[in-house]
């Protein structure tokens, strides 16, 4: 039985950092002094030390873990992904650093976005990504999702609406879930969503480095329960913003 | 394309041949592992003489890395806790060679030196070593699929997959990586699928899954676009 993996967002950045230029010797050494500072005040070692590693190695694990999983056709991603967030996010890049918007920029911009489609990129350069399309049923679910997080928060929820939406089609499809959304899951775990996280690698009580394997359990109206398992590869170092 | 043009073909964005690629990064894994240059000698000739057994070289390579020098459960095994200073002497005898292989520049290789020598924790100077392979494994990465001739383009990628391998401490996958890149620019093919296929790697599914990241990165970069993690954030939570 071929196993599915639905990726999140984050995980094609991440893929995209793995490749990204590399970086100069000074900025490495650069990081190695930084790190060196921070773990010599009181108390912080292992934490720093963890969040750097983190933050290092998170494309890298990324980018083997897909390499890894991905051989069987098997890995999807939503249509939430590829023609809605990621073209939100692509007009932010094309945008960055810009305070003046003249009208040539303007049309410039408005080419490129036309020409940009990430996931058409990746799969006419060979690598197949599953596109699926989220439905009614799928949006039926998001929507318990929210009313238990809403329950959770005691307010309407607004800033998780793109992360539930697409965490409800894993639900609905029984897909592995596959994000490094370090936002999204520490919420999962604020509101007892994840009812069981495993670090098997370099596990501190605090923080992890490694894959992380996520229970995660929700009982809808009908009382039939979906459990699907969620791979994260972040620690739970950074504050929870929610 | 001969096995001889490919050895001897000069790869523009490293300003080296790929021959000059195999010494450079040879001679640093001759300093972690031990007799790999006479592994290399042997498997070129056996190679020539078309005499090649896959399973004996894997055998080779898993006695080779037993032990594996920049791997911090050897060095903690080997000399306990004092092994640290032991350790920042062998990297730091290893800069010419990083220096020749052209990972650094003299500049670079100066304050590199004057980091390890200021450093006595042995998990940052391993980090540091390995983020240097890490940076040019995937500077390797991107120079391979941008090469047009396919046995040139899959040699280099393995030779990258290799660095990467010790990057992230897999110094059994790093070996065989080099010596299936070297297979193929000796027209082996089939020996390098072999060879990858007893570390669990599909060489063809390897090469396409990375040229097809790769590829669409530098089309991004070449359309103004650099993708950044914090865009998520962004984007689905508001400014941070």
């Amino acid at each position: 039985m071929i196993t599915y993996f639905l990726l999140d967002t984050s995980i094609i950045i991440d893929l995209f950092e793995y490749f990204e230029k590399p970086r100069s010797i000074q900025s490495i050494l650069s990081m190695a002094r930084n790190l060196k500072r921070s773990m010599n005040k009181k108390g912080a070692k292992g934490k720093e030390y963890l969040r750097w590693i983190n933050d290092e190695y998170r494309p890298t694990l990324v980018y083997d873990f897909l390499r890894n999983n991905c051989r069987a056709n098997n890995c999807v991603i939503t249509d939430i992904t590829s023609r809605l967030e990621l073209p939100v996010i692509a007009i932010r890049w094309v945008l960055h650093g810009a305070t003046v918007f003249p009208m040539p920029l303007f049309l410039d911009i408005i080419h490129n976005f036309v020409d940009f489609e990430v996931i058409g990129k990746l799969r006419s350069n060979g690598f197949n990504l599953i596109e699926y399309s989220a439905g009614k049923d799928d949006y039926e679910i998001a929507r318990e999702i929210t009313k238990i997080l809403e329950e959770c928060f005691k307010q309407p929820i607004r800033r998780f609406a793109i992360d539930v939406a697409i965490l409800a089609v894993a639900l609905n499809k029984n897909y592995h879930f596959i994000t490094t959304d370090v936002d999204f899951v520490n919420m999962l775990e604020r509101c007892r969503f994840a009812d069981r996280i495993v670090c098997p690698r370099f596990d501190t009580d605090k923080a992890s480095f490694g894959v992380c394997d996520i229970e995660l359990k929700l009982a809808n109206k009908t009382g039939i329960i979906h459990v699907i398992d969620i791979k994260y590869y972040l620690s739970k170092l950074r504050n929870n913003s929610v | 394309m001969t096995v001889s043009v490919i050895l001897n073909t000069r790869i523009d964005e490293l300003n080296k041949t790929l021959e000059e690629l195999y010494n450079s990064i040879g001679e640093l894994y001759d300093s972690y592992f031990g007799k790999f240059t006479k592994l290399i000698r042997n498997f070129t000739d056996d190679l020539k003489k078309n005499s090649l057994n896959v399973n004996e070289y894997y055998e080779h390579v898993q006695n080779l890395v037993k032990e594996f020098k920049l791997d911090i459960e050897y060095l903690v095994k080997r000399h306990g806790t004092s092994a640290i200073d032991d350790f920042r002497e062998f990297l730091i005898e290893q800069i010419p060679k990083l220096k020749r292989g052209m990972f650094i520049d003299d500049a670079d290789a100066e304050k590199l030196k004057e980091v390890l020598g200021d450093t006595d924790d042995p998990l940052i100077l391993i980090l540091i070593i390995a983020k240097l392979y890490d940076e040019q494994a995937r500077k390797l990465f991107r120079i391979a699929c941008g090469q047009e001739n396919e046995d040139l383009r899959d040699a280099v990628l393995l030779l990258a997959e290799s660095l990467r391998s010790i990057s992230v401490s897999k110094p059994v996958n790093s070996m065989i990586a080099y010596l299936a890149s070297l297979a193929i620019a000796y027209g082996r093919r089939d020996i390098a699928e072999k060879l990858m296929s007893k570390v669990g790697e599909e060489t063809r599914w390897l090469i396409k899954f990375t040229c097809a990241i790769a590829r669409t990165v530098t089309y991004l970069e070449n359309e103004g676009i650099q993708p950044r993690h914090e865009d998520i954030a962004t984007t689905r939570y508001g400014e941070i």
